[in-house]
This record gives C-alpha cells, structure tokens and sequence, in this order.
C-alpha cells in the first residue's frame, strides 16, 4: 500500500523538509533540517503487515550495525500510529551514478571504482547480508567516493525470508536482477547474486553507460529475458579490457552461483591483483 | 599431489599397519559402524591428527554395528530417532556434542555430517541445510581454533546424472564461505563391481572440478579404482579401503538387518597393469601368458606370500589387501606427481595400456568372468573425452 505526501505531514512537520527524493515502494523519502541533527533524509513507510514492518526493522538491524564510509549512518528507527514507520539516516551529498558514467572512460577508473564498491559490499556480505537491489541509481558517487544505499529489501540470509514466495519474482531491479532473482528462487540467493549486479554495474560502465545484456548488443525480446539466457555483450567487454578483468567480468556474470564468487575476499583480491599487474 | 586415505571399517587394523609398514597413506577416514567410541579416541596421536572422522549419520535411525557407542549418534541422542521429533534444539545440541569430539580428538577436520536420501528427492537440499549445514555450522562458530571444516554429501547417480539438479547442489555446497572442503560419497543404485554408468562418470568428473573451481578441496570416500578417473579432476583425496564395502557406498551396510547370513565374495587380486581387480582363479593362466609375473601383478613383500603353491586364497585373508594398498598407493602417486594437462595424458596412456593388456590375455584364451575383465575401461574413457571437452 503506497503512502502520499498527505498521510506524512504530521511526520514532516517535526522538520523542515527540504525536498523530495525518488521514493518508491512502499516508502516516501525526503531530505528534512532536523534542529540537532542537521540535513538528514528521512523515509516514511506504511506497513500493511508484520512482515513489512519486518522487512524495514531488518534494514534498520543492518544498517544500525554498519559503520562505514561507503553506506549512510543510520539514526533512528520508530514505529508510529496508523501503521507507519519512520527512518532517519545520514544525507550523502552526491549524485547517482548513471550521472557519472563519463567519469569512467578507462579501465583503471573501473578498477578503482570497482575494488571501492567491493570493498563496501564486503561490509554486507560478511554480516550474511544481500542487497538484492545493485544498481546505478543506489549508488551515490559523494567527494569521499561512492555511497551504497537503499537496502529496504536487503535481507538476513539467517533469518526466514521476507519474499513472498508466489510472486512472480523477488524484490529486485529486473534490469540488474541475477537469473536466480529473476526467477525467485531464494534459496539460490546470497551474496553472489549481488555479485552478479555488480558485474551488470561493471560492464556498463565498460560499455560506456549501455546496458550489456540490451537487445541492442545480443538481440533478444529484453533485458531480463536477456539475463536469463546468459546472453551479453561479451564479445564487446573482452575488446574494451585487459584479458584479467574481462575474466573477472565473465565470473561475476556466470549464469549459476556456484561459478562466481565463492569468498568475496577472493573477488577483492582478484581486483587487486589486476590493479597492480596492470597498473603499477 | 593427491592425498590417499585409507577407509577404515572392519579390520581397520590392516589399514592402520599397511600405513606404518609400507607408508601406503597420508591418513584415515575413521567411521563408526565398526570402530567403538572409546578405540577411536585411543587410537595414536599421530593416527588421529591425520584422520577425518565421518560421523556416518547417512541413516540417522540406526542401531547399527557401534554407532550406538556415541553419544551424539541421532537414535541415541534423540533416544528413537524420528524426523517428526528431530527439532532444531536437538539439531544444536547433536552438532555441537559431535563438533566438540571431532575437535578434541584432534582430527584434521570437523566433519559436518549427512544422511543418505534414494534417488533425487526435491526436499534434499532443504532437509541437508536445515537438519545438518546450518546446525553444524552454528556450531562451529562457537568452537575456538577450530579444525577445516568438511561437508559431507551422498550423492546417488541420477543426482549427478541431471545437470540441473547437479547445479542445484553445486550451488547449495559452495554458497558456505566457512567450509573448507566437500567429503563426497557416492551410491550407484544396483552397481556392478566397477561404475558402468557412463552419465555418471562424466556427471562427477564435471561436479568435482566444479567444486574445485570454485576454491573447495574435494575428498572422495569409498573410492573402488575410479579413484584413479578421479585424479582428472585433480580431487585432493580419494581412499582406499579392505573389504569391497569400503570400496563401494552401499547404505544397506547402515541398515538395520536381521541375522541374515552374508555371502562373502571370491578372493581378488588387484592388478596396475590392468586397471582391474581379478579374480584369484585367473593368477596362474596369466602366469602362463607373460614373461614375468612379479612384474605384472607387482613385486611387493605380500605377493610373494599370496602366490606360494600352498596359499589358500579367501577373501578374509590380509595378504590380497594389503598387496592392493602398496600396489595402488604407488599407481596413484605416480599419477598424481603429474600435474594437469600431463596428469590427464598419463591417466589416458594407463587405460590405454590396461586395454593393450586385456586385449593380448584375451587373445591368449583368457576369459575373464564380468567382474574381472576390461569393460570399465571403455567407460572410463568415454567419460573422460566428454569431460576434456567442456
């Protein structure tokens, strides 16, 4: 169930709202003045059931425990009447990333950029936690580096999951969904499915700002059908890059989990071994 | 170089001196069925810290042998094991009591142990994480300094036949960034002595290099001479074992039974040159074809006792065992000093020759019974070109 701007005045009105940011779900976002905090963002939800409220309690558990440049700090949580909720976090100060694709013309841009976001992701994964939701737009790129945000439907892979097991896919992107999402599998779901956005992420910024599993490159109904077919700008990718991050690339897009990533330190690693190999 | 284990089960004590006297392994694979609580834990230090210990839960319900002899076997921890009453305290509690032993006895892993399912069951993946991975691993996140850990796994054929249930598992077993290794059984429903399944064959070439690739180290247990088609996929240990039920997974040894009188089978002798195990009426017709019978059969202290006019050949006597440990102990090491694309070109040349072998005994009259002859080798192979192709 959406919430309207109507249904949060009462909240936005402990603040001095600024303005509106892309919301989505079952959330609106604003950036507020609070009196103490400074500019903040805040997101305020409506939970039609336990299990929604589960699910952002969840966002809350794992960002409350992260304490890392490359995720907004989180505040506070609260439960309010009329089945809402309200979350305060850190305003990151920065533009999504498909406004900086220009940024990323060579392969040692890349790099960099790439070993930035593992390394912030690591902060996730060790905690057994998955985004499920990589992309352009859930990546701030701030003056101290990128900012990974919009966790609502990460989850903690010890506990029970909050997907509703008939839909016709898990909470994803379909556009920068790993096969395993995209056909809801969940048990299939851990970190290697954000790996696998990541490398959707990579490529596209090899690519210049296209997407690598779009008709245009590989024929093809669409995208997500694309993804679930294993069929991508490979050829392009393996033009554009050095033999070592191209084979990096095709292991992060492999079509089963068990071919990416089985360790995220290995993913790290790799990256950094090309970096230095190739650059230093 | 792959390492070889020794299976133990009943008379594990040959194993144990076959190591010591002629250094045919680099460790033991210690199991229950036939081995008491308290032997396993007096067994010598240097025995213990080179030995995987599998908990062979593969029938949870049993009674069987001396299973009853540990405290955190499932029938007796849950006093009547039953799936309806299996919960998730005495999951932990089972996991941590069989955790806690395998760490103070000090083997060289913590084994997280498995139950045989029939078939390719749909449930099999969630009974295995939730009864078995998840405890265990839980488990072992409160043990300090802890050992490797190894998960174990009964495959059937028809589970490494289908690619798509193969993936499955794959991505099951490889999604624990805490496990070490994969400890693989495998069982072939209504097996002859030698796997003559060639889907299978090719399907676990494909699983284990899989499981390597992906940053595992793979154990293979109850290994018969596949073992040495396995060394393709460049698996990090594969065993050796007395009797043919170390040699070949076959459950029903864990089921309970009644006083039902086992048959024992004809004594064999295993011979390199041949890939093969061959029935012991065959040694003197092979005398009479070839130049030098030390030679073909391999000279090691045990066959000069087993092939004296007055040895009466039964399959209960060491001698054949423990000629088999030195003679495929050096086979396998041979093999496995070569690496890689040379390790591959060596295992094919070996089956070439055995095939040569075969082929000229036969031509001499020999007739080998179907236990005894050559017919595994053109499976092997197959597998093997189906394999390298991928």
């Amino acid at each position: 169930m959406s919430i309207n701007d109507l249904e949060v005045a009462d909240i936005l009105g402990r603040y001095e709202p600024l303005y509106k940011l892309p919301s989505g779900g079952q959330k609106v976002v604003y950036a507020v003045r609070d009196s103490i905090k400074g500019k903040i963002v805040i997101k305020i939800g409506r939970y039609r059931s336990s299990q929604s409220l589960e699910r952002a309690k969840r966002e809350v558990q794992v960002l409350s425990t992260i304490d890392s440049p490359y995720f907004p700090r989180h505040y506070s949580f609260e439960v309010i009447d009329n089945y809402r909720y309200l979350i305060e976090e850190e305003f990151i100060n920065g533009n999504p990333l498909h406004e900086h694709f220009a940024d990323f013309s060579s392969e040692q841009s890349i790099l960099e950029f790439a070993l930035e976001l593992v390394q912030g992701l690591n902060e996730l994964w060790v905690k057994r936690t998955v985004h499920r939701d990589i992309k352009p737009a859930n990546i701030l790129i701030a003056k101290t580096g990128p900012k990974i945000i919009d966790l609502g439907i990460a989850r903690l892979l010890d506990a029970t999951s909050l997907t509703n097991s008939m839909a016709f896919m898990g909470p994803c992107t379909p556009n920068f969904a790993s096969p395993e999402q995209l056909s809801n599998i969940k048990r299939k779901i851990d970190h290697r499915s954000d790996q696998f956005s990541l490398g959707i992420l990579l490529v596209q910024l090899v690519l210049g700002g296209k997407h690598p599993f779009d008709p245009e490159f590989v024929g093809g109904e669409n995208i997500p059908n694309n993804i679930l077919q294993g069929l991508w700008a490979k050829s392009n990718v393996d033009k554009s890059v050095s033999r070592g991050f191209g084979l990096i690339l095709h292991k992060l897009l492999s079509p089963q989990p068990y071919m990416r990533y089985r360790k995220h330190e290995e993913l790290y690693m790799n990256l950094l071994q090309i970096r230095e190999e190739q650059y230093q | 170089m792959t390492k070889i284990f020794h299976q133990l089960g009943h008379r594990y004590q040959w194993s144990l001196d076959s190591i010591s006297e002629s250094n045919t392994g680099d460790g033991v694979i210690i199991g229950p069925r036939y081995i008491e609580m308290p032997d396993v834990q007096s067994l010598p230090d240097n025995i213990r810290k080179n030995a995987i210990f599998d908990p062979q839960f593969y029938i949870p319900q049993s009674y069987q042998g001396k299973l009853n002899t540990y405290h955190f076997f499932p029938q007796v921890i849950a006093d009547g094991f039953s799936t309806n009453g299996w919960n998730d305290n005495l999951s932990l509690r089972c996991a941590e009591e069989c955790l806690n032993f395998q760490q103070e006895c000090d083997f060289s892993y913590l084994t997280i142990p498995s139950r045989f399912y029939e078939g390719m069951p749909s449930e099999f993946i969630d009974n295995l994480d939730n009864q078995f991975a998840r405890p265990f691993l839980e488990a072992a996140s409160k043990i300090h300094n802890r050992k490797p850990i190894l998960l174990q796994v009964i495959v059937t054929n028809q589970m490494i036949r289908d690619e798509h249930f193969r993936n499955d598992l794959l991505n099951w077993l490889t999604s624990f960034p805490d496990v070490s290794g994969i400890y693989l059984i495998y069982h072939i429903h209504n097996r002859r002595k030698q796997i003559d399944d060639i889907g299978f064959l090719f399907g676990l070439l494909c699983f284990c290099s899989a499981l390597k690739d992906a940053g595992l180290q793979v154990i293979t247990g109850y290994c018969n001479t596949e073992a040495i088609l396995l060394l393709c996929a460049n698996v990090d240990a594969v065993t050796m074992g007395i009797y043919e039920n170390l040699r070949m997974f076959n459950v029903r040894a864990f089921e309970e039974r009644g006083d039902s009188v086992i048959r024992g089978p004809h004594a064999r002798v295993y011979i390199p040159r041949l890939l093969q195990w061959v029935n012991h009426f065959y040694v003197d017709a092979i005398r009479l074809e070839v130049k030098n019978i030390d030679d073909y059969i391999d000279d090691n202290n045990y066959r000069v006792a087993m092939f004296s006019p007055t040895y009466n050949w039964h399959f209960t006597k060491p001698d054949p065992y423990k000629h088999y440990f030195v003679a495929f102990s050096q086979q396998l090491r041979r093999l496995s000093r070569c690496g890689g694309v040379d390790r591959l070109d060596a295992i094919i040349k070996e089956c070439n020759n055995a095939r040569r072998e075969f082929s000229y005994l036969e031509h001499s009259g020999i007739e080998f019974d179907t236990d005894s002859d050559s017919s595994h080798i053109p499976h092997w192979m197959t597998a093997i070109n189906q394999w390298r192709k991928i």
